[in-house]
Formats: C-alpha cells, sequence, structure tokens
C-alpha cells in the first residue's frame, strides 16, 4: 500500500482515538482503532471499545520495542520460529506473576529440550524495581524489559499476568488471562499439545 | 453559610474537577495504583486505633461500615 | 474495618485474573498473596490526669486456596482515669458547709454527688449543713440535736434558702470529675473474604466485652467490580447488639456508701444498630484513586451514658425536698429522673438515633517525588441535630532503605446535640438531658508522624506519635463550648508487619540476601511450651517472632502446707490476729506473651518479651466469720506485667546434644498499684508485676536421638533489690525441669515434664493502705513449693510455604502442693504457643 495512504489512514485513525501502536497494515490487514475519547463526562459515561484485532489467536506475533537484559531492539520473535514459545506479560507489583514465576521456570527447563521456551516481558515503570527482584527471586528464561508499555499496547493486553501460547508456525494459538495454582495443569497440557505439532 | 451548604461544597469541590478525565488506564499501567500507599488504608491497625480514640472523644460515626465493637467510652 | 479496607485495596486497585475459558477474559479481585500478622502497642494520654489507655492489638491473614482469606483480629483495651462527670457554673462552689459537731464551716460544693446514687436520706440531709439552711430553718445549738423552728415557709423554706443560694452566674462553668479505676477491655474479630469472578464477598463476626458493656456483631460487604476494572462498587449491611449495665464502685473513694440502691434497679439495658453503607471506588488515572461512601446508621435503645449527670433547676421543688426529708414521698413520687445527688440527676438520651454520612477518599501518587497524597473528607449528621465536618489528609514520603515518613492532620468540627448544655435552668419538656462535652460544639486538631522502615526479611517495623487538641473554640464557625472543656492527648504507637511465608518466598528460593541457598529445616528438638528460655536459634542473622499464652487457675479448698484447712482454721490463723471474713474461691490468670528473639552470632540469642496480664479473682464469705461490710467481691486486674530481657549463649553444640546459658533480666514494667474499686490495694497475688528488677539465670540441656528427645533444666529467679517501691519483695525462685519427647510424625511430637518449684515467701510488707481481711493480703500466705507434671504436644512444619512455624501446647498438673501460710488449690496451669523462625 502505497505510503501517502498509510499515512491519510492514519491521521484519520488519529481523530478519532488513539491508534496502538506496532500494528501492521502488512501483518493484521486491519487498522486497530481504539475509542478512548470520552462521550460528555468520563464517568459514568466513559466508553471504552477496542476493536484490535492485533493480538488475538491465530494472528502472527505483532512486534514491538522492548529491551533485553544485553541489547535494546525491537523484538519480532522471528527467531523463535520452529519453537514453541509462552510469551508472558508480568510486573514485580502484580502478586500472581510472581506465583506463576517459578512454575514456569521448571516448565521451561523440564521441557526445553522438546523445542519449547518462555519469554518474559516485564512492565515495571521502573525496570530497577525488577532487576532488583530477579536477583533474588532468578529465572532461567530470557527477560525484556518494556517500561513504556509498548509490548502490551502492540498485543492488547487485557489483565495481569497475561500469557501468549504460540505455535511453532510462529503464530499464536492460545490466550491465557491471570494465573491461579489451579491453572498449571492447564498450562502444561497446552505446552505439550503445541509440542506435538 | 450553614454547615450542610458548606459540606456540599467540600464534597463537590473535591469530586468534580476529578470527574473530566478521558484517560485510559490499561492493566499494566496500575504498578503505582498497587503499591501500599495508595491504597485507601494502608494500616489498617493504626487506622482502627485512631478511630477508637475519635470514636470515645466525638460524636461521629465513622463513614464506612465498622467493626463496632465495644465503647471503652466512659 | 480492616477486612473492608484489604477489599477496597485488592479491587480497586490490582487487575487479576480468574481463569475460566480460554481467551475469555474473566477478571476478579485477589485474594491476599501471602498469610501475614500484624502486632500494634498504643498508648493514649490525656492531659491533667484524665484518662489514659494503653491498647493491644494482633490480627492474623490467611489466604487458601485461592479463593478464600481468613482473618482474625483480637484487642486488648486497658483504661483507668477521671472523666468529667458534670458541670456547673462556679458560682455554685464553695459555699461555707458546717463541719458536724463543730461551729466551723468549711467551703464545700453545694452541688456533690456521691457515688454509688444516694438514697433519699443522703440527698436531703446533705444540704441542711449549709449555713443558708441553718439560717432559715433550724436552731443549731452546739451538740444538742437540731431543733426546727417556726419559720415562714417551714422546711421548704430552708431548701429555698440553699437552692437560691444556686443560682447560677453566667460566669466561668467548671466540671466534676469521677475517677474510674482501671478495666479492660478484650475483643476478638473472625473474618472471611470470598472472590468470585467479578464480586467478593466478606462476612465478619465478634465480640467485645468489658465490665458494663458487652456487644456482638457482624457485618457483610459485597465489591463489584465493572467493566474495565477502573471502578467498583460496594454494598455493606452490619448489625450490632450491646448489653448495658453500670458498675456501681465506680468513683467511689474512702468509705463504703451504702447505696440507697432500694430506689432503684440495677440497669439492665440493650441497644440494637443497624448500619448500610454504599461506596464507589474508581481508578481516575494511573497514579489517582477516588472513592465516595455513604452510610446510614440507625441505633435504637439505651443510647445514655450510664455514669455522666446533669444539673437540672426546678425538676425537684423546695416542697417536694421537704416532703421527701419528712418521709412523705420517694424520690419516684416527685421526678422521673433519676436522683445522683442535690439537684443532680442521670443523663437521659432520647432512644432512637439516625446518622448519616458521607465521605469521599482521594489517593494520588506523585511520581516525581515518589509519594502519595491522601485526602479524606467526611461529613456527617444526625436527628440529635449533631453535624460534623472531618478533613484528613496524609503524605506518605517513601524515602531509601525502605523507610517511609508520614505526616499526618486531621482537623474536626461538630455541632451540639439539641439536649445538651452545660447544666439547665429548668426542666425539659421532652425529659431528654445531657451535659456530657461529647454531644458539644466544638472542634479538634490532630496532628501525627509516622516512621515505618520494611526489611527485606519480611517484616516491617512502625512507630509514631499523634498529638490531639480538643478546644471549643475551635469549632468551625465559632460558637463553641467555652475552654473549660478543654483538654489534649498524645497517642504514642508501635507495630510489627510481619509476612508469615517470607522464610519460603514465592520463587521457591530461600530468602534474599545471607540465606542463599535452600532451607531446609533441620528437626531440631522442641522443648515442651511452659519452658521458658529452652531453644535457641544457632545461625547468625535469624529472627523469631513468637506470641504465648498461659492459663493458670487456682480453684476450691483452702490449703496450709500439704494439708486442707477448714474455713474455721483460716479465720483464725490466716489473717494474724484480725480474723479473716472473707477468702478467694477462685483466681484465674491470663498471660499474653510477645517473644522477640534475634540471633546476632551463632552462639548467641537475644530476646525481648513484654507481656499483658489478666488476672480475676472471686472471693466467698468464710463460714462462721463476722459479717464484713460490702467488699466487691469481684478482684480484677489487668495491665502490662514485666518485660524479660534475655541473652541466651551456647556453650556446647553437637548433633545429639545441646547445652546453652540463659541470663535473663526482669523489667518491673509490671504495676504493684492494682487496685480495688474502693481504692484498698489488692493483694500480692494480684498485681502485675514484682516491682524489683530481677536476675533470672536458666541451664538447659537438650539431648536427641532418632525419634527420641530429652532434656532438662535449672532456672532461677533472684530479686536484684531490697525492696520494690511499696517496701516490700517477692521470694526467689527456683525451678527445676526434666522432659523426655517422642516424635510421632515429620510434624508432629510429644513430650512428658516433670516439675518441681521452690518459690520464697514475700520479704517485709506493703506500706499502703490495702485491706486485711483476706488470707491474700498477707505476706506469709505466698510461696511453697511445688510439684507439677507436664504434658505437651508440639507441631513443627518442616518445609513449604509454612517452614518455620510452629504451635505447641502444654498442660501442668499439680501434683503436690506444699504452701506457706494459706492459700488456693491449684488446679493446673495451661500453655499454648506459636512461633515463627525465619
Amino acid at each position: 500500500m502505497p505510503a501517502v495512504y498509510k499515512k491519510a489512514a492514519r491521521a484519520v485513525a488519529n481523530r478519532f482515538g488513539h491508534v496502538s501502536s506496532g500494528f501492521s497494515f502488512w501483518r493484521s490487514g486491519v487498522a486497530c482503532l481504539r475509542i478512548t475519547k470520552p462521550f460528555g463526562w468520563c464517568f459514568p459515561l466513559m466508553l471504552t471499545a477496542s476493536f484490535c484485532g492485533a493480538a488475538d489467536v491465530d494472528q502472527l506475533l505483532p512486534e514491538c520495542a522492548a529491551l533485553s537484559s544485553t541489547k535494546p531492539e525491537v523484538q519480532d520473535f522471528t527467531g523463535y520460529q520452529g519453537r514453541v514459545l509462552l510469551i508472558d506479560f508480568w510486573a514485580t507489583w502484580c502478586p500472581p506473576c510472581r506465583k506463576s514465576m517459578p512454575f514456569l521456570n521448571s516448565l521451561r527447563n523440564e521441557l526445553g529440550d522438546q523445542g519449547f521456551e518462555v519469554i518474559a516481558v516485564n512492565l515495571d515503570e521502573e525496570t530497577r524495581e525488577a532487576t532488583r527482584y530477579l536477583a533474588s527471586h532468578p529465572v532461567d528464561y530470557p527477560i525484556l524489559f518494556d517500561p513504556r508499555g509498548e509490548c502490551p499496547q502492540a498485543f492488547a493486553v487485557e489483565t495481569m499476568p497475561s500469557s501468549y501460547f504460540v505455535g511453532r508456525k510462529g503464530r499464536i494459538r492460545f490466550v491465557h488471562h491471570g494465573y491461579r495454582e489451579s491453572d498449571r495443569a492447564l498450562i502444561r497440557e497446552k505446552v505439550l499439545s503445541l509440542l506435538e505439532e | 453559610m450553614n454547615s450542610r451548604t458548606l459540606a456540599a461544597v467540600i464534597l463537590l469541590c473535591l469530586v468534580l474537577p476529578l470527574q473530566g478525565c478521558g484517560i485510559t488506564v490499561k492493566p499494566w499501567q496500575r504498578g503505582n495504583l498497587a503499591k501500599r500507599e495508595m491504597a485507601i488504608s494502608p494500616d489498617p491497625p493504626l487506622r482502627e486505633l485512631r478511630e477508637q480514640v475519635y470514636l470515645s472523644r466525638e460524636a461521629t460515626d465513622g463513614g464506612k461500615g465498622g467493626s463496632a465493637g465495644g465503647c471503652g467510652c466512659n | 474495618m480492616a477486612v473492608t479496607d484489604r477489599i477496597n485495596n485488592a479491587l480497586a486497585v490490582l487487575t487479576s485474573a480468574a481463569l475460566s475459558l480460554p481467551g475469555l477474559s474473566a477478571k476478579a479481585a485477589l485474594p491476599a498473596s501471602n498469610a501475614s500478622a500484624n502486632f500494634l502497642f498504643g498508648d493514649y494520654r490525656e492531659s491533667d490526669d484524665r484518662m489514659k489507655a494503653q491498647v493491644f492489638h494482633a490480627d492474623v491473614l490467611f489466604p487458601m486456596r485461592e479463593r478464600v482469606d481468613f482473618t482474625f483480629k483480637a484487642n486488648e483495651d486497658v483504661y483507668s482515669g477521671a472523666t468529667p462527670l458534670f458541670s456547673v457554673p462556679n458560682a455554685m462552689r464553695d459555699k461555707p458547709k458546717r463541719i458536724l459537731g463543730t461551729n466551723i464551716y468549711e467551703p464545700a460544693d453545694v452541688v456533690v454527688s456521691a457515688s454509688p446514687v444516694v438514697g433519699t436520706f443522703e440527698v436531703t440531709t446533705s444540704m441542711h449543713g449549709f449555713k443558708s439552711f441553718e439560717d432559715g430553718v433550724f436552731d443549731y445549738i452546739l451538740n444538742t440535736p437540731p431543733a426546727l423552728q417556726t419559720v415562714e415557709g417551714g422546711l421548704a423554706a430552708g431548701y429555698t434558702e440553699v437552692i437560691d443560694e444556686m443560682v447560677p452566674d453566667e460566669g466561668d462553668i467548671s466540671q466534676t470529675f469521677v475517677d474510674h479505676p482501671q478495666e479492660a477491655r478484650k475483643e476478638g474479630v473472625l473474618g472471611l473474604n470470598y472472590y468470585f469472578d467479578d464480586v467478593t464477598l466478606a462476612v465478619s463476626g465478634g465480640v467485645s466485652d468489658e465490665p458494663d458493656y458487652k456487644s456482638s456483631f457482624g457485618s457483610t460487604n459485597v465489591s463489584w467490580e465493572l467493566g474495565d476494572d477502573l471502578t467498583t462498587l460496594n454494598f455493606g449491611y452490619g448489625l450490632t447488639s450491646n448489653e448495658i449495665s453500670r458498675v456501681e464502685s465506680h468513683g467511689s473513694g474512702g468509705d463504703h456508701v451504702h447505696a440507697g440502691d432500694e430506689d432503684y434497679q440495677d440497669l439492665d439495658e440493650d441497644s440494637t444498630y443497624h448500619s448500610f453503607n454504599f461506596g464507589l471506588s474508581r481508578v481516575l488515572t494511573k497514579n489517582t484513586l477516588l472513592q465516595l461512601n455513604a452510610s446510614y446508621t440507625h441505633q435504637r435503645g439505651y443510647l445514655t451514658n450510664p455514669y455522666k449527670l446533669v444539673y437540672v433547676r426546678g425538676e425537684i421543688t423546695p416542697d417536694e425536698y421537704a416532703a421527701l426529708n419528712l418521709q412523705q414521698a420517694i424520690f419516684q413520687d416527685v421526678t422521673d429522673l433519676e436522683v445522683a445527688g442535690v439537684e443532680l440527676f442521670r443523663e437521659v438520651r432520647p432512644d432512637r438515633r439516625n446518622r448519616y454520612a458521607v465521605s469521599t477518599q482521594l489517593r494520588h501518587y506523585f511520581p516525581a517525588l515518589d509519594s502519595s497524597l491522601h485526602l479524606d473528607y467526611r461529613y456527617y449528621w444526625d436527628n440529635w441535630n449533631i453535624d460534623s465536618h472531618t478533613l484528613e489528609t496524609s503524605w506518605y514520603q517513601e524515602l531509601s532503605r525502605g523507610v517511609t515518613v508520614t505526616p499526618y492532620v486531621r482537623y474536626y468540627s461538630q455541632s451540639e446535640a439539641y439536649f445538651y448544655a452545660p447544666y439547665f435552668l429548668a426542666p425539659r419538656s421532652d425529659g431528654y438531658y445531657s451535659s456530657d462535652y461529647r454531644l458539644s460544639a466544638f472542634g479538634a486538631l490532630s496532628t501525627g508522624l509516622n516512621l515505618r522502615k520494611e526489611f527485606d526479611r519480611g517484616f516491617a517495623l512502625q512507630a509514631g506519635i499523634d498529638y490531639r487538641t480538643q478546644k471549643g473554640s475551635l469549632k468551625l464557625g465559632g460558637g463553641g463550648i467555652g475552654d473549660y472543656a478543654d483538654f489534649h492527648s498524645y497517642l504514642l504507637h508501635a507495630s510489627l508487619e510481619l509476612d508469615l511465608e517470607s522464610r519460603f518466598s514465592s520463587s521457591g528460593y530461600s530468602a534474599a540476601g545471607h540465606h542463599g541457598h535452600h532451607v531446609k529445616a533441620s528437626h531440631p528438638v522442641q522443648p515442651p511450651a511452659g519452658l521458658m528460655f529452652g531453644q535457641m536459634m544457632n545461625r547468625a542473622g535469624d529472627l523469631m517472632v513468637g506470641y504465648q499464652y498461659m492459663y493458670g487457675r487456682l480453684d476450691g479448698d483452702m490449703y496450709r502446707g500439704t494439708r486442707k484447712a477448714n474455713d474455721r482454721e483460716v479465720i483464725d490463723q490466716g489473717c494474724r490476729n484480725l480474723g479473716c471474713t472473707n477468702t478467694s474461691r477462685q483466681m484465674e490468670m491470663h498471660m499474653n506473651m510477645l517473644h522477640l528473639m534475634y540471633a546476632p552470632t551463632d552462639w548467641l540469642n537475644l530476646a525481648v518479651m513484654p507481656t499483658l496480664i489478666n488476672k480475676k479473682m472471686r472471693m466467698r464469705s468464710l463460714e462462721g466469720a463476722p459479717d464484713n461490710d460490702s467488699h466487691s467481691n469481684r478482684h480484677d486486674s489487668d495491665g502490662i506485667g514485666d518485660t524479660l530481657l534475655a541473652a541466651l549463649t551456647q556453650l556446647y553444640d553437637s548433633p545429639g546434644h545441646h547445652l546453652h546459658l540463659g541470663l535473663g533480666l526482669s523489667a518491673p514494667t509490671g504495676s504493684i498499684n492494682s487496685k480495688l474499686y474502693d481504692s484498698e490495694l489488692q493483694g500480692y497475688g494480684m498485681q502485675l508485676g514484682s516491682g524489683t528488677w530481677d536476675f533470672i539465670p536458666s541451664l538447659t540441656y537438650t539431648g536427641q536421638a532418632s525419634r527420641w528427645s530429652w532434656g532438662a533444666q535449672i532456672r532461677g529467679t533472684k530479686r536484684l533489690e531490697d525492696e520494690n517501691g511499696q517496701h516490700y519483695r517477692f521470694g526467689d525462685e527456683w525451678q527445676v525441669s526434666t522432659w523426655g519427647g517422642f516424635r510421632i510424625s515429620p510434624w508432629l511430637s510429644a513430650s512428658v515434664r516433670g516439675i518441681f518449684t521452690d518459690r520464697g515467701e514475700i520479704h517485709g510488707e506493703t506500706d499502703r493502705h490495702n485491706s486485711q481481711s483476706t488470707p491474700v493480703d498477707f505476706p506469709e500466705n505466698y510461696g511453697g513449693q511445688f510439684w507439677d507434671l507436664g504434658l505437651g504436644v508440639n507441631l513443627a512444619v518442616p518445609d513449604g510455604a509454612f517452614s518455620g512455624h510452629g504451635l505447641k501446647l502444654e498442660w501442668l498438673e499439680p501434683i503436690r502442693q506444699d504452701n506457706n501460710g494459706y492459700q488456693l488449690d491449684r488446679e493446673g496451669t495451661l500453655y499454648a504457643s506459636w512461633s515463627y523462625h525465619f
């Protein structure tokens, strides 16, 4: 699509609300639009509607900017093609996020040689809170730091924590919201089924 | 102005300006709200202790649902 | 209320999730993540020797199964001091009154109340000594009975003269105070939170008990998260049911007064409260939270203060006083109010009260400053015509290293109840009267400062001070009462917050810092619950927090030496030559002790153990004894006991054997001034402390082989001073214990223990005024030798989230006692304790 049309489309979209970053016309084929301007008073008449389909089941992974612990770069997760991925959005201030980490760590270590990897995207606004937490509660899987929240925006994350299960072909297969102890069996089962494909 | 009018004015002054927000808060932006100091009551035992002192020396009942234990009033 | 606040915190702030189906975003509030406990101590003191109170609080929160929280909270308040009884103009004080049998006049208040409430005789004749009464009515000649003069108006004229003298000036008003003996209020509350998907249900219930007020209460609260988790609605209902009585001897000083209680029945009333509240929380920005609340409470029943009095002129006329004096009428014939003195009556409040409040709370975080602002405003009004404004603000400033400093300011202003007046010049047609300054118009300003430090190991310490001043002149818009009712107060507080799962952090690794390796409990030997200084920690940096409850009971027959003594013998010999009239029939002691222990090195532990004690003794009269005058049958004392400081040093430690030395010091923080209502000192055994610094050395040996364990301890108590503040000291003590234990399972073990205690007699005698009519009042009836058998169980959590916690229970059964003098039979002692080693 010619650049000038892209620009015009974005301008029109911006008129009506915030356009989530990181979307790609090529990938999703549809503008991801969120209407956030208030209708009259924001409370209780606030209307927040999301027409985002950027990170739903069967979509390809969006790209977003996040810092890895070694270098800042835009992650497009293409390096993980052929492996089963669990992209986990977490923060230190979210207790279920903290509770899920030892379990994900042990699952990842157990199934790693079958091609399973966990990538955790930390969303603390102060990255040093996260590094301090990780110093005393280390995990073996890679952590990306996204204090500005660009990745969750691209993925349209709705809850904390959120886990995106990605199949070997790079498509999102399953989205898991939140974490309770009772979810462990389900998570394990889903990962195993994706590994078998 | 009488007491009630004053109360209404204060309440409106505190509440109204905060209505025109128009900002949405994303689930991952709730870190600051999760801080202990941002809770409605970060320290329930201390708040109860203070309320007990006030309850026994003033004529006003606590505004929020209370554990109405005893008097200790005298 | 703690439960509601925790819900508000969890719901209004955190977005969390309950998983239902893949892809569906079902959201809900979160239960608390870790089990935790809080301990708080508060000390409240008012100016001018008014009320003082000490408050002890502990609460615990247990999350279970991710959808449920259990909470339990316990409070004890110990309070005493003076409060205003009634107020009158100063002009009514200090009138000349004759000292009976003399020609000397001294100044006395015309309006005086004796307590308990006096009878007709006391009220009418208390006016007779005043000069104006005599001038008008009685011909007073020294040493002859007064003769009634014939005066116009007669007896009634005499009363008129006195009452006219009491015409209040519009001048200064002053309050008469009454002293309250020390009392304790105890409260326990249980709570449960259940987390559905968008809704949280909280239910709680509890009881509160003090000598004249018993309350049971329950409440339920539903929270509902809407939409994008930015808005939460709250609905709550609470029910409270109270039983009110009156402790008759409040305020009596000096001699017993035989009440005209035949005139009025003992107070036995109740009241019920229903309260409803509605709240709305809204997240406005990622740094701002706003909450609105409205509440309504309906109160019905006895809402009056049982002790306060009011001066009402004209309720009883001089003719009526004359009729009362001539016994032609009784109080009930002339007034519906309860008479408490000359022109003094018990207050009466309406039996219905509708109370309304609306409030708003704002919380805002400033990222640049790393601080939060709290701003709360509440407007209250009720159908007693009282309305009030409350404005509170705090600034939570986070500093480095987990320290937060929080200044606090509160302004309060209220108007007066429609039936309030400092005194009444004419009766009210509705019959409602109160001079309680708490229903008057005034303002109050409080300021406070708090310091809190959070430690990486999962606990936090906090301390702070609040100052409050209450003044008529602080009322918003003026019109408050005069400054005679002004006072101020200080509140000091300190607390410990403890994460009960900190030893096993959520990552499965051991707690941060110096541990660095996976912690596994090593099944250490656990001595029985009742043994003090029996256990040591052997790793530098370790901490232990614990709570121990002890219950001891004496009941039944009196013993001297090893044999029973009958009543006749107790009367003749138990009180020296004075002849006992009463003896104790039951005594209970409850002791709560908090253990705080720290290991600075591998071989040294330091500990501090403050205590809170309740003692109760019930008396009975001895058969064949002369009738005694009305001693209260109830002896209670409540308050802080002596505080123990200890250092434990390891002498020998190997896998099978361990030996350590304890050096303890008991600080005399416990009162030796506990008094009965009539201000006589209570017996030695009812005091809360020894009054002296005491040295407590101990030597403990423990051994272990596979499932068996055993040990022995010798411990002494040596008084370091010859006498305490009242010129006596308790005897020295020493105790020998030996025990054996068997581990039934990795968690559970049982023990059997033999204990011998030698308690020396009391040296010297108190120099304060105490009663001398029961054996407990005499020092020679203390001490002796005691043999006990202890049976105990220990529960220790070896691993998992709750590793480091232990619970112990032990019952001591008396086998033999050899008393000094006359003492009550010992029934046994129960020890129950919890400890957390992290």
